[in-house]
């Protein structure tokens, strides 16, 4: 039993590897209908996964509280976006939104700051807000809004109750665990101040 | 628990040099060719991979909480170098900076020396710039910049984690101590080469 607690933070990080290996493959959509489609997008495709990972850390951090309110509060803004950009697709400013969450995230989870509930609720909304909007451009005419869109809630909320739980696990455990997540974070800041400096928003 | 944590970051340096070789056989356009590129761009280069290392074997001789501050901090500042450098930011010196972290970082292993804890870090601070610059200039244009992003760091950070594991041998007494200076004083002696290279132009 103590070998199956402490081999499941690492069963869940490979579990989350697999996912974020095959984050390529797009056309998955295509064969697997579009809620897999919408399923697979926040979860599978890196410039979403990373700081949304990244925002669950951070919850986890925080506590078991502020997770349940980030996953009752992020997938509402993440689906909200996406409706934002089928009804106004020329908003300005979510690639930038989304390339600052990756460097603000990732400086929050590293450093271990405690996070006030509301501005994590703040956090979760504006990113939200932005990656559903990036999601929205994935809908074409012939994609069902219902099944995308369902899809895109069920896996966001399914990345942020995984990380959560994860930084939830490991805080408990050991000083260098709690580190782990520090780097972690700090990894997904580091990935995101290299984007910007190749491929500026 | 130094033991465990040793068995585990042994496991895990292992896996990743693993899966750097199955990368290297699938050296392919888009995310993956990104992943791959951005992943063996650190290990490729020696003087890279020394002074990486010597930051983790530093860092393990130093114990907490430098040992878990560099880790966490050295991406960031590292990647702050790399934007730069692929901006265009000009940066002189780099290559001779280079071989100076090696030569400086292995002579703080090998003396295990240990300054106040803002001098390491700002030591090691400076050289994360360095080298981020050296990998932000040399980047490859065409690969997926996200995926090569992810590659860079990820390798960079299983680099430290490998001079830390060995590091740790510290506390493996009495021969562990002596094993982790003498891999500084072959890092510092790798250094002098590197700068030696530098300068004369061989």
């Amino acid at each position: 039993m103590a070998i199956a607690r402490g081999a499941l933070p690492w069963l869940l990080a490979a579990g989350a590897w697999v996912p974020a290996a095959s984050a390529g493959a797009h056309s998955l959509g295509k064969r697997l209908g579009d809620f897999y489609g919408g399923l697979l997008h926040p979860v599978a495709t890196l410039e979403h996964a990373l700081p949304i990972a990244a925002l669950a850390l951070l919850a986890g951090q925080q506590g078991p509280r502020a997770g349940r309110v980030l996953l009752a509060v992020f997938p509402a803004a993440i689906l909200a976006g996406l409706l934002g950009h089928l009804a106004h697709p020329d908003l300005p400013g979510s690639d930038a939104l989304n390339l600052a969450s990756f460097v603000l995230l990732g400086i929050l989870v590293a450093g271990a700051w405690p996070v006030p509930t509301p501005v994590l609720v703040l956090l979760a909304t504006v990113f939200g807000l932005s990656h559903g909007f990036t999601h929205g451009a994935e809908v074409t005419g012939e994609t069902s809004i219902a099944l995308f869109t369902s899809g895109v809630g069920i896996g966001a909320a399914a990345l942020v109750l995984v990380g959560a739980a994860v930084a939830i696990a490991l805080g408990d455990r050991a000083d260098w665990t709690r580190v782990g997540i520090r780097v972690a974070g700090s990894w997904v800041a580091a990935i995101g101040i290299l984007l910007w400096g190749l491929a500026p928003a | 628990m130094p033991r465990r944590l040793l068995l585990r970051t042994g496991a895990g340096t292992a896996a990743a040099l693993l899966l750097a070789r199955a990368a290297a056989a699938h050296t392919s356009e888009g995310m993956a060719g990104g992943l791959a590129s951005g992943f063996l761009h650190p290990i490729q280069g020696l003087d890279h991979v020394i002074a990486m290392v010597a930051v983790g074997l530093w860092g393990g001789q130093l114990g907490r909480p430098a040992l878990w501050l560099l880790p966490v901090a050295f991406p960031m500042v590292m990647a702050l170098g790399g934007a730069a450098g692929a901006r265009g930011l000009p940066l002189p010196g780099v290559e001779i900076g280079i071989a100076m972290s090696g030569i400086v970082l292995g002579v703080m292993v090998a003396g295990a020396l240990r300054p106040a804890l803002p001098v390491a870090l700002a030591l090691v601070g400076i050289f994360a710039v360095f080298h981020g610059h050296a990998h932000g200039t040399e980047l490859p244009g065409a690969a997926n910049p996200l995926a090569y992003g992810v590659g860079f760091v990820a390798s960079t950070g299983l680099l430290h984690l490998a001079g830390i594991a060995v590091g740790l041998l510290v506390h493996v007494r009495p021969a562990g101590p002596w094993v982790v200076r003498g891999c500084g004083a072959a890092i510092a002696a790798g250094g002098v080469l590197f700068l030696l290279r530098q300068v004369v132009g061989a």
